[in-house]
């Protein structure tokens, strides 16, 4: 008893020092993480520049790699910490923004994409993945994610 | 006329409306949208001229080049989420702020 009490501010400032350095702790670098994002851009990539062609022809590589975009934004919302991955993902995913997600749901709607909007958007999506794999990346490093050289 | 022949003229018309923002704006705000939208320009300077080009060709349609402007803006939050420290709200104004002023000076250099 004399021990716990003599001992007793201890454990509270051991819980401030965890708390604060939970606070600074960056999340966890995931390799698998960067493994799935770099797989979906390719594949988003590939699938893109064929935007030429009906979508119903490819209307379950879309599903598919829509599943899997959304299975990783939800893997990265549930790491504490980790809410400019989650953002990022959000961005990319999307079917009312502008990234794969909107890209892939303006196909669907309008059947197909011109070349001249395909050849630039592709751009875009790669983009997009890049910066995700560079933030993702940059957890390891302990360094500042700058703009991916070579977009567009 | 293609953007890239008027890209000056462009420019400075985005600039214009930037300063038109700041009304009824908060002041602190307004400086943060002026400085991003700014970033941007410089940046995406290259795909502004190439993409105006298109439309003024008709190998792009307005939605298109819309599409694409948006496209760049949600790329330029990716890069402000990796470098942390930048709000949701700040970034949600700056993707409004950009599409207003950007699509009516590049509509306007175009002639369309």
């Amino acid at each position: 008893m004399t021990y716990l009490l003599s001992c007793g501010p201890r454990p509270a400032f051991l819980a401030l020092f965890l708390v604060l350095a939970a606070c600074d702790t960056p999340p966890p670098y995931s390799e698998a993480a960067v493994q799935a994002a770099t797989e979906l851009k390719a594949d988003s990539i590939a699938l893109l520049q064929q935007a030429n062609e009906p979508f119903p022809s490819h209307a379950d590589e879309a599903a598919r790699i829509s599943t899997e975009a959304s299975a990783e934004a939800l893997a990265a919302s549930r790491i504490p910490g980790n809410g400019a991955v989650e953002e990022q993902w959000r961005l990319i995913t999307d079917p009312d923004g502008n990234l794969l997600g909107g890209t892939l749901a303006r196909w669907e709607t309008q059947g197909t994409l011109s070349r001249g909007f395909r050849d630039e958007v592709v751009g875009e999506v790669a983009q997009a993945f890049d910066t995700l794999i560079c933030t993702e990346q940059a957890k390891q490093a302990a360094r500042s994610c700058a703009a991916p050289a070579g977009g567009n | 006329m293609g953007l890239s022949d008027n890209f000056q003229a462009f420019e400075d018309a985005v600039k214009d409306g930037l300063s038109a923002l700041a009304t009824g704006t908060l002041k602190s705000a307004a400086a943060d949208i002026r400085s991003d939208v700014e970033a941007f320009l410089e940046a995406s300077a290259e795909d502004l001229k190439r993409r105006g080009d298109l439309l003024a060709q008709g190998d792009l349609t307005r939605e298109e080049f819309e599409f694409l402007l948006k496209s760049q803006a949600d790329n330029a939050r990716m890069i402000a989420l990796s470098q942390r420290g930048i709000s949701k709200a700040r970034i949600g104004q700056f993707k409004r702020s950009l599409t207003t002023l950007v699509l009516r000076a590049a509509f306007a250099a175009i002639g369309i």
